[in-house]
């Protein structure tokens, strides 16, 4: 049984502890209730915040759960649902109408093959994650593309790992903090591995995708180094010569 | 005990000694969770693809399917490693915690590099590797030792391949071990035995045997799988705690 929790790292079938009468305690990712114990799924570092506690593991694969900010790809739609891709297992359904201020007659039109800024609000072992592109207590409609989620125009979506997204969202990783002294950009970091990078043009898009996936296995300090060279080499090759 | 106690083994090893393993994590780029293995000169990769959907029969209402197909150096699989994907579902089928997602498929591609013995337990020992890279969730860690038998009261771990010719019986043990340290609980989760065992006592002094070599092996995995996400010490899901 583990008692102290900082920096443990667990294994599948790891004994977590023994859950005593009245506890109130949220289980979440790579943790299993077995009996009257907790016993840990996935390998990683175990992790308690208040009353939840949840094993961070480094997987390539999504698992969708609510409040997650997702980027998924649309592939299909039907007549209530459009079908997205968020990289999990299956598909996850986004209704039509899911959207800031839309109604039946004016709704936004994805098609297939688009991105789109999502969160997830349900989840349940027996049917698909469903996603939704409204924030409560917004006052933009759609229309005026001033809403946090929706369709993801133009820009460039990279692949790259889950711990690596989390790190960002957490900010724990400060790649975007960094990069923001240097070139202007707009980012939205989905929860499932993709991360989407708007500028002003390709080149720049091609070194921040590249940078981002770069970061994952640097410390902040080495980061904050190797943008800085990187950028003032690109402002010199793309600086007009006469 | 005889000869080999006495005199060692060609490769210079003791009787109840185990090759040292290499283990390269992340070994293919598409999978999910992927990795080489080499445990002497025995070498085999084992990628994990899933949780995927699963498609027509394979879509289980109620677990995850577990599909292994094993590819040999060369030429299509042969009868013999039909026998041995089955005997590795089996194992993998107990060892995932498949009522956490039903409807998905877990897929197990194990390709053999070269085979020097002790061949299906460094199957069983990349393919744990792998299926922990790729998260999926586990109910204990699976490892794998094999034992060959040779004369009336001698038998060799993890022996080479003209080690298990010689011998006339070959058991591949299986243990799932449950954490957390010091003490793993462990549980016998697959045994196949090929051969004929001479006598009782042998055969459970080498259970015990081959129980102490998979523990090591379990504590190889847990070494690899805790470096592969760590860096520098840190932790890389979390660098700030």
């Amino acid at each position: 049984m583990i008692s102290k929790f900082d920096d443990v790292f667990v294994f599948p079938g790891d004994k977590l502890f023994k859950l005593e009468n009245g506890d109130n305690i949220r289980i979440g990712q790579g943790i299993l209730k077995k009996g009257d114990c907790l016993v840990a799924v996935k390998p990683g570092y175990l992790h308690k915040d208040g009353n939840k506690v949840w094993v961070e593991t480094a997987q390539k694969r999504y698992i969708p759960a609510v409040g997650d900010l997702v980027i998924g790809v649309v592939v299909d739609r039907s007549s209530e649902f459009y079908q997205v891709d968020v990289g999990g297992f299956s598909t996850a359904l986004l209704p039509l109408l899911a959207f800031e201020g839309a109604t039946k007659r004016n709704r936004p039109h994805l098609s297939v093959g688009s991105a789109v800024y999502a969160r997830v609000v349900s989840v349940d072992r027996d049917s698909e994650p469903q996603l939704s592109c409204l924030l409560p207590g917004t006052q933009h409609s759609w229309v005026t593309g001033e809403t946090v989620f929706g369709e993801l125009k133009q820009g460039n979506l990279i692949h790259c790992s889950i711990s690596l997204c989390r790190n960002i969202l957490l900010g724990r990783n400060t790649v975007f903090t960094e990069l923001g002294k240097y070139i202007p950009f707009e980012q939205a970091t989905g929860m499932n591995g993709r991360i989407w990078v708007r500028s002003q043009s390709a080149g720049h898009v091609v070194l921040l995708s590249n940078l981002i996936i770069c970061s994952e296995n640097m410390t902040n300090d080495q980061l904050s180094g190797m943008i800085r060279s990187l950028v003032s080499k690109m402002t010199t090759q793309m600086s007009p010569t006469r | 005990m005889s000869e080999f106690a006495s005199l060692g083994r060609r490769d210079g090893r003791k009787a109840y000694e185990i090759r040292g393993f290499r283990c390269e994590l992340g070994y293919l780029e598409r999978a999910d969770g992927s990795c080489r293995l080499e445990q002497g000169k025995t070498q085999v990769v084992a990628g994990v693809y899933g949780p995927l959907e699963a498609r027509g029969r394979n879509e289980l209402p109620d677990k995850t399917f577990v599909d292994v197909s094993i590819r040999p150096c060369q030429g299509y699989a042969a009868d013999y490693l039909r026998l041995r994907e089955r005997e590795l579902k089996e194992i993998f089928v107990a060892t995932i915690a498949a009522e956490l997602q039903p409807r998905s498929c877990v897929s197990l591609v194990i390709q053999i590099i070269e085979n020097d013995g002790s061949l299906k337990a460094a199957m069983i020992n990349a393919c744990m590797l792998s299926l922990l890279s790729a998260g999926i969730p586990c109910n204990w860690i699976a490892s794998s030792c094999t034992v060959s038998y040779h004369s009336k009261d001698t038998f060799l771990l993890d022996p080479t391949l003209v080690e298990e010719l010689e011998g006339h019986a070959t058991a591949v043990i299986s243990y799932g071990f449950e954490g957390p340290k010091p003490v793993p609980s462990h549980n016998l989760i697959g045994l196949s035995c090929s051969g004929f065992v001479s006598s009782k006592d042998i055969y459970f002094s080498s259970l015990s045997y081959s129980q102490e070599a998979c523990k090591k092996v379990y504590e190889f995995i847990q070494l690899v799988t805790k470096r592969s996400q760590t860096i520098d010490g840190e932790q890389l899901s979390g660098i700030d705690h």
